[in-house]
């Protein structure tokens, strides 16, 4: 398995790539409307686009999954809740997703947006449990997801912490997490 | 607790609707069209609002008449746009050069801001300048004669940086409101009515590097103060020079 973060300095905006080198798969997870750092990766991982995931409709940057399944013909994958008026999977939690020796496990992290998703991420080679999560708009760098963004913020916080939070504490603790955001806000 | 995050986007609704597929997306990079000096001006008169994202100094020596300062060396620069411009304004740009002004675009697209490109200056500011139409200047001040003329002559001051920035070390006699917080859109009505000055009095306005600085008197100007001073290289300059800041709490800073 390969793993690489794409990080857009200006904004702090992180987008993961992740591949299996033995079928030559990758999927990217949260691309900006600037799409040729993907393409480029790809390229020089020797690996085709198979997977398009936004984790929700971000509220800070234009999303560029659209515009990357329009121009190399991957998959593009949505959270079931998300309201979308354009075609896409949807993917619910406990989905999961296979590229040969990679498994992308869906966990629904409501609280954000009530659609948001995070992957789980399996290297099976490695072993059966997670190696790491990549946790979007939910969990950031000494912080959690804001409710208050993209919706009022008193609606979404009580599952926030009810559901959301308890499914990340209940990962094993090895588990690394790389989030959606290195600095500013989502 | 809300008020204690870092802003939003302006334009978030528009964003969310864009990744929804409500509104349009950009596929291509948007190419903004370059405007002539009289389509500039014409184009101000039917109220368009004008960004110029040249440096503080560029800037200051000479802009378009009511412009806005928004530095496109600024990390910030899309949002910064979102957070000045009047929401759904449509808007002009003023660059260094029409290559600069294309960067300014793209920086743009990453938050559904292009839209509201109507275009640029085509060949920048001396073309503006060569045209006979006219210009506004910004006097900077260096912080050693901003230093001289607080005990001499009553300058004030304005800092227009963070709640952090200002808690770890500002000026004694400067007076505090963050940059966003001057514009009406974000603050409505805006907080720049809570200014206990006249516009007629001398205020020189500072930030972290003089960025800030430039575009909150950008905004200033606008609401008719006449005198208004940038200050060069800002509290970063002010403490390289070894003058007195005190802390949140009042206590003088150790350097």
């Amino acid at each position: 398995m390969w793993f690489e973060t794409l990080i857009r300095e200006e904004t702090g905006c992180a987008a993961y790539m992740i591949g299996c080198q033995r079928t030559g798969e990758c999927a990217v997870f949260d691309p900006l409307w600037d799409i040729q750092p993907y393409i480029d990766m790809a390229k020089e991982k020797e690996s085709t686009i198979r997977y398009i995931i936004d984790s929700h409709s971000h509220a800070d940057h234009v999303s560029g999954a659209r515009l990357l399944a329009d121009s190399i013909g991957g998959e593009l994958i949505l959270p079931e809740l998300a309201e979308i008026t354009y075609e896409a999977t949807r993917v619910k939690h406990g989905d999961l997703i296979k590229m040969g020796g990679v498994g992308l496990e869906i966990v629904h992290v409501p609280g954000h947006r009530p659609e948001q998703i995070n992957l789980l991420v399996y290297d099976y080679p490695r072993g059966d449990d997670p190696w790491f999560i990549l946790t979007a708009d939910f969990v950031m760098v000494g912080d959690v997801a804001r409710p208050d963004l993209a919706q009022a913020g008193e609606e979404d916080a009580p599952i926030l912490f009810d559901t959301s939070i308890p499914r990340f504490l209940d990962l094993p603790d090895c588990v690394e997490v790389y989030p959606g955001h290195l600095a500013g806000s989502t | 607790m809300q008020d204690e995050q870092p802003l939003k986007p302006a334009n978030i609704l528009n964003i969310v609707a864009t990744n929804q597929g409500k509104r349009p997306l950009t596929a291509k990079l948007p190419v903004a069209e370059a405007l002539s000096p009289q389509q500039v001006e014409d184009l101000i008169e039917e109220g368009h609002a004008v960004v110029d994202a040249r440096s503080s100094a560029e800037f200051g020596a000479g802009h378009i008449p009511r412009a806005y300062n928004i530095q496109l060396s600024s990390s910030e620069f899309e949002q910064r746009v979102g957070w000045v411009t009047p929401d759904e304004s449509s808007i002009i740009l003023v660059a260094d050069s029409n290559e600069d002004a294309q960067r300014c675009i793209y920086n743009t697209a990453f938050i559904a801001l292009d839209s509201n490109v109507a275009g640029f200056l085509n060949d920048g500011i001396d073309n503006w300048m060569g045209s006979g139409k006219p210009v506004e200047t910004i006097s900077q001040i260096d912080v050693n004669s901003l230093q001289d003329r607080l005990s001499t002559d009553g300058l004030q001051v304005l800092d227009v940086r963070s709640d952090e920035e200002w808690d770890e070390g500002h000026m004694d006699t400067a007076r505090f409101m963050t940059y966003t917080s001057l514009v009406p859109q974000l603050d409505n009505p805006a907080k720049i009515d809570e200014l206990p000055w006249t516009l007629d009095q001398y205020i020189a306005v500072t930030c972290a590097t003089g960025k800030r600085s430039s575009t909150a008197i950008s905004i200033l100007r606008r609401q008719g103060y006449k005198h208004l001073y940038n200050v060069t290289g800002g509290m970063e300059a002010w403490k390289n020079a070894g003058f007195k800041l005190i802390d949140a709490a009042g206590n003088i800073c150790k350097v």
